[in-house]
Order: structure tokens, then sequence, then C-alpha cells
């Protein structure tokens, strides 16, 4: 019985954290797979909308800016807020860059941004980071507890994989497509490609950073070496390049086999010697990559290939 | 005595890039120490021609001899390494390279000595000796023409294809590069060009090949191509 | 101004000219494969360790291994691009791109495996005296290999970029891909060779980097924005201009922390990184061609 509860609670929060994953995979396949916008500077979206939910939702402490504690609900409008301003003010800089620039110039704010997260520690409290940030039905006894906040994760992104089937397949979606196939083209069409493609890098960066809050709240803690920014970035990359980019479903299906096979490698742990478990996430990474490689060279298409 | 006489046949060759076929089916041949011209209206596919030949464009169906041998779809380093050598129209040199790196680059493909051969440059084109360490992004259009055939002769072509030498060039330079060209044959080589200008270029041509709409309609001895009055009318009468 | 010298300017020179070994390879790389390769830093990560185990199986100077890391990170550099490179050479750059942030990664975690993810030093303990000129100009030895060992290899690289068939072709190919392959020339081994040109130079900023601060499996990573920025900096495809761009890349970020006013450093050492980057979006932005202008896209 202890097995089978200890199986279910895994599960849900495979399922939670895929979900969260599959938001932040539909902003980069918004980006990307419609628009062609090389956003490798993920994680930085991710950590603004991380913290300033964070800021938002928690008592006061005098370690951190803070104290508010406003509801979780108003912690991820922030959330959606900041990011959103942060990509507007990064793309008017850098999204007339093109391809490698842009990856190189988003990779390094990204790499900015940590930076001052780290260092700036009457904001974040620097390396030890923000604890004690509340999670919807927490008081609720489990597994009700996780089964309500994956309820409210599946709720969102449902909403916003209506909401962006409706789009892509709307003139502005197919006006999108037009400029990542031809940008010359479609400019000469009359249309302001220049705004269009800050509109998309600026509501998939907000939801980026919707996912960084929602992983927040779900792990109660926020903290620079919570996770690797890179490798968040690269298994965002990767999960859409496995599903299919340019397919809202492919990023969805995507984000869930990426996260499985993710964190099921830490399955392995129970049957590895102990020097082994300390390298198990190294090992994992390097899986990932060769997921990414198999994939590119063999099915560059993703799983659900783009309807044309 | 003297050494072969090669000879370089094209067949029939259906070529284009992917579903669209440019050429429908185009013959020429050509022998060392001949200037072929290659006539006809824009898009008729005289540089798509020229591409296939050289194997930048996969050819569909038809066959490239050259003497007995078939060379149709070879890659480019062996049909290079047979002794045919390319200039095409635009970005036709290494502009960051001096005059005597972009000849040396010719050559690439020599393990013997090319000094001579460079000498030979040299001599067709004496303008470029004084330059020959300057940057050739930094010369003339005709310097730049000059240094783009030379680096095409020192590998010792048997055959050379000429994509429009001589377009926008200065009256100059026009008359010196026609006048290089008929040079070039009389060292042994083939010459096989694409040229706007299709009075003068036959006058010097031994064969004129009129393409239209990917079809040679036309094939035939300079001379008699400029008296035939359909083709002067068509072609050749808006040009001077 | 002495203190600026021996606390600012040399260090200054001395990063600068890592950086400088590691933006050539970049600025290289880009003008032959055209894609922003993401891995470099790690391949300086890999030349750095590879010199570790030499330095502890046979307790030499860790400079003394770098024939080593040579070896080690140019057979690497050709293997991955066999793998990981080639079969995307028709491909867009972003595909490429994408797979140098894999390897990247794959290179990281091979490195954490093989050695561990602890700090290591090459020698502990070991504190050199500092040459002294003049009294007050001070050098540490390791300082001096570094500037004097990078000088010599940008001598010989130019050399072979200048004098040799290779080298030339190299430049041949990185101005014009389409003619070089119409002239005959063989890419696949141009490419061949700018993998041990660039593999070389960044095993051996590995190792100097290494023997200045000390080795971590992020080593490689935290120096690639530098290296862009320096890149980019001199014109992308510019080997050249690379090291100027690093030169001044590696003097900004000692001399940002200098106490131009007062007594406090004008900007916290903790943002260096940032000082690269700040002068790389302001040259995308003004100039994205470069000081020396390259190839923009």
């Amino acid at each position: 019985m202890d097995t089978l509860y200890g199986w279910m609670m895994y599960i849900l929060s495979l399922l939670t954290v895929g979900g969260i994953y599959a938001i932040m995979g539909l902003g980069l396949n918004l980006q990307w797979g419609i628009t062609g916008l090389f956003n490798i500077g993920v994680a930085g979206f991710f950590a603004v909308g991380g913290y300033a939910s964070a800021i938002v939702t928690t008592k006061f402490s005098p370690n951190h800016l803070g104290g508010f504690d406003l509801p979780f609900i108003v912690g991820i409008l922030f959330s959606m807020i900041f990011s959103g301003l942060m990509a507007a003010i990064i793309g008017k800089i850098c999204l007339r860059l093109r391809g490698d620039y842009l990856a190189i110039a988003t990779i390094g704010l990204a790499e900015i941004l940590r930076l001052i997260l780290k260092n700036e520690v009457w904001l974040t409290n620097g390396p030890r980071g923000i604890p004690g940030i509340p999670r919807p039905f927490e008081d609720l006894a489990q597994p009700w507890s996780e089964i309500c906040y994956l309820l409210i994760i599946l709720l969102i992104l449902a909403i916003i994989f209506y909401g962006f089937e409706k789009a892509i397949n709307s003139p502005w979606g197919r006006i999108m497509k037009a400029i990542r196939e031809n940008e010359e083209a479609a400019a000469s069409t009359g249309k302001n490609v220049e705004n269009l493609r800050l509109e998309t890098f600026v509501i998939g960066s907000i939801f980026m950073g919707l996912g960084g809050a929602l992983l927040t709240h779900s792990m109660k803690y926020i903290g620079p070496t919570a996770s690797d920014p890179l490798v968040t970035t690269f298994l965002l990359w990767v999960m859409l390049i496995v599903g299919g980019s340019g397919n809202n479903k492919g990023a969805i299906i995507g984000a869930f086999i990426i996260w499985t096979v993710w964190s099921a490698s830490e399955l392995l742990s129970g049957i590895l010697s102990y020097e082994w478990i300390n390298r198990l996430s190294y090992l994992r990474v390097f899986i990932i990559g060769f997921i990414l490689q198999v994939i590119l060279q063999n099915r560059p298409q993703g799983i659900i290939p783009e309807k044309n | 005595m003297k050494k072969k006489i090669h000879k370089l046949v094209v067949e029939n060759i259906v070529s284009g890039y992917g579903d669209m076929d440019i050429l429908k089916g185009v013959s020429i041949n050509i022998s060392q120490e001949e200037i072929v011209v290659i006539i006809g209206p824009n898009g008729a596919g005289k540089s798509t021609l020229m591409k296939s030949i050289f194997g930048l464009i996969p050819i569909k169906e038809g066959n490239i001899y050259f003497d007995e041998e078939e060379i149709t779809n070879l890659d480019t380093q062996s049909i290079v390494k047979k002794g045919i050598s390319y200039v095409p129209q635009v970005k036709n040199i290494f502009p960051n390279l001096t005059v005597q790196e972009n000849l040396e680059m010719g050559a690439y493909l020599r393990k013997d000595n090319y000094l001579e051969t460079m000498n030979d440059v040299f001599k067709l084109y004496p303008d470029l000796v004084e330059k020959r360490n300057q940057i050739a992004g930094q010369l003339s259009g005709g310097q730049q023409q000059m240094v783009a055939i030379g680096r095409a002769l020192m590998i010792q072509p048997e055959f050379i294809l000429l994509d429009e030498p001589t377009a926008g060039l200065s009256p100059k330079m026009y008359n010196d590069t026609f006048e290089s060209i008929q040079k070039i044959k009389t060292l042994g080589v083939g010459v096989i060009m694409v040229e706007q200008n299709a009075k003068r270029a036959l006058q010097i041509s031994d064969r004129g090949c009129v393409l239209v709409s990917g079809e040679n309609k036309l094939t035939a001895s300079g001379q008699s191509l400029l008296m035939n009055e359909n083709i002067t009318n068509l072609f050749l009468g808006g040009n001077e | 101004m002495i203190d600026f010298i021996n606390f600012y300017f040399l260090p200054g020179l001395v990063l600068g000219s890592i950086y400088a070994l590691g933006a050539m390879g970049v600025s290289l790389l880009f003008g032959i494969l055209r894609f922003a390769h993401f891995a470099h830093g790690d391949l300086m990560s890999f030349g750095a360790y590879i010199a570790l185990s030499m330095v502890s199986i046979f307790h030499v100077s860790p400079f003394f291994a770098i024939p080593a890391s040579i070896l080690g990170s140019s057979l690497l550099a050709i293997l991955i691009d066999k793998v990981c490179y080639k079969p995307f050479r028709k491909s867009q750059t972003v595909v490429l791109v994408i797979s140098s942030l894999g390897v990247s990664l794959m290179l990281r975690s091979f490195i954490q495996l093989t050695w561990g993810v602890s700090l290591e030093v090459y020698e502990i303990g070991v504190i050199k005296d500092a040459i002294t000129f003049g009294g007050n100009f001070r050098i540490s030895e390791n300082h001096l290999v570094i500037i004097i060992g990078t000088f010599s290899l940008i001598y010989l690289t130019h050399i072979f970029l200048a004098k040799t068939k290779l080298g030339k072709a190299m430049r041949a190919m990185s101005d014009d891909q389409d003619l070089a392959l119409i002239t005959g020339i063989n890419t696949e081994r141009v490419i061949q060779a700018t993998w041990i040109v660039g593999g070389s130079l960044a095993a051996v900023a590995g190792v100097f980097l290494g023997s200045d601060t000390q080795l971590n499996p992020r080593m490689g990573w935290d120096q690639l924005l530098p290296l862009f920025a320096a890149a980019i900096l001199g014109g992308i495809g510019r080997p050249y201009g690379a090291i100027a761009g690093a030169m001044v890349i590696g003097m900004a970020e000692e001399i940002s922390s200098f106490p131009f006013f007062g007594t406090e450093p004008l900007l916290s050492p903790a943002y260096k990184t940032g000082v690269a980057f700040f002068i790389m979006v302001i040259m995308l932005i003004v100039r994205p061609t470069g000081l020396f202008k390259g190839r923009s896209f």
C-alpha cells in the first residue's frame, strides 16, 4: 500500500512539473516554432517570474525584499508582468539581431540576470534564496493538496493551449509563420514585422515567467542553486524539438516525455552504488544531450510534425 | 607529336532546381582550342548550363562526356581534376586574399610546381604583376575579373567555363577581356562562355549556341549566326 | 599608478590573452562553418583537465602537459564534428547552434563524471616569487608564461594562416565557401584543420586559465560570453580582430573594478562578466560587423 501511495505521489509530481514545462514549452513554441525567434535565454525569464512571484507572496523577512504577503493569483500575475516587461526591453534591443546573434544575446542576458539574482542580496537573499513561499491548497491533506495543484496547472495549460491554437490558426498566426519563412516578403506586404516579432517574443516570455512562478510555488523555495539555468533552458529546447516544434500538441507531449525521462533517471538511484548516485545528475544531462542528437539526426521534425 | 585534343560533349541534359527543370534537353560539344559562345534571352538557362556541366546542379537526364569518359553528376572536385574550371559571373574571387594567393588557390589541386603557370597568367594579365600582393577585393572590377579568370587557369584546364566575363566592365576592360579570351584559346584551352553582348562574342567564337527556354534552338558557326536574320533581330539588335 | 599596472593592467592582459586564444578559434570556426560554436568553452575545460591528469600522473608543471592537452582537445573536436556537426552541414545554422549547446552540456557532464565536480588546482600551496622590474613592476612567473605563450601562439597561427597552403585555403573558404568548392579546395579537409587549430588554441587557453585560477567543470562555459563578445567585437570570422577584441574585453573586465572614484571599485567584481556582455550588446547595436568589418547576417 505504501509503495502504491509512493508511486501515486511520484506520478502526481511528475505530471505537475511536466505540465509546468509544457506551459513554458508553448511559450517557446510560439517564439521559435511559430515565429522563428532563437531564444536561449529561457532561464532568465523563468527566474524573473519565479522571483517576482516569490517576493510578492511571501511574508516579511529581514533577508530580502518582500513582506507583501499577497495571494498566489497576484503572485503569478506579477510574474507574468515582470517577465513580459523584461522581454519587451530585451526584445526592443535584441530582436533586430538574427539567428546566432539573438541566441548569444539572450543567453548573455540570462547569465547577467543570474549574477544579479545571486549578488543582490537585499532583493533575493543571494545564494541562500527565498524559502517559505506559499503553495495553494497546501493545508489540504495529501494527496489532495498535490492533486489540486496539478489541476490548477492543467487548467492553466488547457487555457493557454486553447488560446494558442486559436491564435496560430488566425490571420495573425499565418502572418507570423510567413515572417518565419520569408521575412522580406512578409514585410513587403506592409506588415510591421518588427512589432509582430516583439509581440510574440513578449507573449512567449510571459509564459516562461509564469512557468517559473508555478514551479517556485510548487517547490516552495527559490534560489540560484535550485536549478542550473542552462539545464532548464536546454531541457525546454529538447522538449520542443523532440515533441515537434511548430506544433502546440508536440510542445506539450515533448514536455511530458522528456520530463519523465529526466526524472525517471532518478529512479535509477535505487539500484546504483553510492558513488554513482552522486554522478547521476551529470549522467542524465548527458542522456538528454544524447536524445537530442538522435532526434535531430533521425527525426528533425519531432514526434508530431508541424501541420502544413 | 602534339598532345591529344580533348573533347567535351554535352548530350541532351535535363537539369534544374527541385522539381523545376530549367534545361530541357541541351546538347553542345567543344574541343580544345575552340571558343563556344552561348547566347539567349534572360532566363533561358545559360548560367544553369554552366553550373550543370560543372556538377553544381544535378543532371536528371542526359550525359556529359570528357573524351569517352562519362562525367555526368561527378562531384566538383573530380571535375576540376579532370581539367575543367569555372568562373562564376559574380563572387568569383576571394576578396580577402591577395592576388597571388587567389592564384595559388586556383592551383590547390596541383601537386607539381605551378610557378610557370602563374607566370603565364601574369603574362596574360600584366596589370596584375604589380598588384600581386594586394588584397583582391580592393582591385577594380576589371582587375578582379582578371584575377578570377587567372585563378581558373592555374589548374591548367583543358576547358574553362566563363559566365558573362565582361558584365559591368568599362569599354577598355571589355576589349581587353575579349582579347585575353582569344589568347586563352591559343594556349590550347577550350572556352565555353555565356555572353550578353552576343554580336561581339560571336565574332571571336568558333561556334555559337542559341538557348531559348532551356532548349538549344540552333547551333552553328559564329559567322553564320551573325548572318542569320532571325537571330540578329531577336538577340543582337538591341545590344549595340 | 603602479598599483593600477600591477593589479589591473597586467591581470587584464593575462585575461585578454586567455580570451584571445579562445576567441580566435570561435572566430575561425565561425568563418568556416558559419555558426557560433557554443561548446568552445568546454573544449577549453577539457584541455585543462587533460593537463590536470598529466600533472597528477607525471608530476610535471601544467605547462609541460600542454602537448597532451592539445592532442586531446583536437582529437575530441574532430570527433565531435564528425558525430554532431557534420550531419547538419546543409541545415539551418540554428540547428548547429542547438547541437553545439547540447555538446557543451554533454562535455561538461563528461568532465563531471570523469574528474568529479570539486575545485582542483594544478599545484597546491606553491607560491612562486614574482619577478620584479625596476623595483615596482611585478609580474608572477605564471603570468609571464601566459602572456609570452599567447603571443607565440598568435604568431604561429599567423604564420600558418599566411604562409601555408592549408592556412590560405582556410582563409579562402572563410571568404567564399562556394568559390572554394569550385576552385577544387577539399573543404572537408579544411574543416578538419580548422577544428585542430581551434581545438589546440582552446586547449592552451584552458591550461592557462586553470593555472591562473583553478579548475572546475564550469570553467569553460563561464568564458563563453567573453569569447563571443571578443569575436563579435573583432568582427566575426576575423581571427586577428578577435585578438584585439579579446584584449579590449579582458582589460575592460579587470579595469572595471578599479577604484576610479574614491576607494570603492567602479563595478563590483561579481559583475565582471557583465562588462563583456555590455560591450558586446553595444557593439551589436552600433556596429554589428565589429571593429574590423567582419561578417554579419
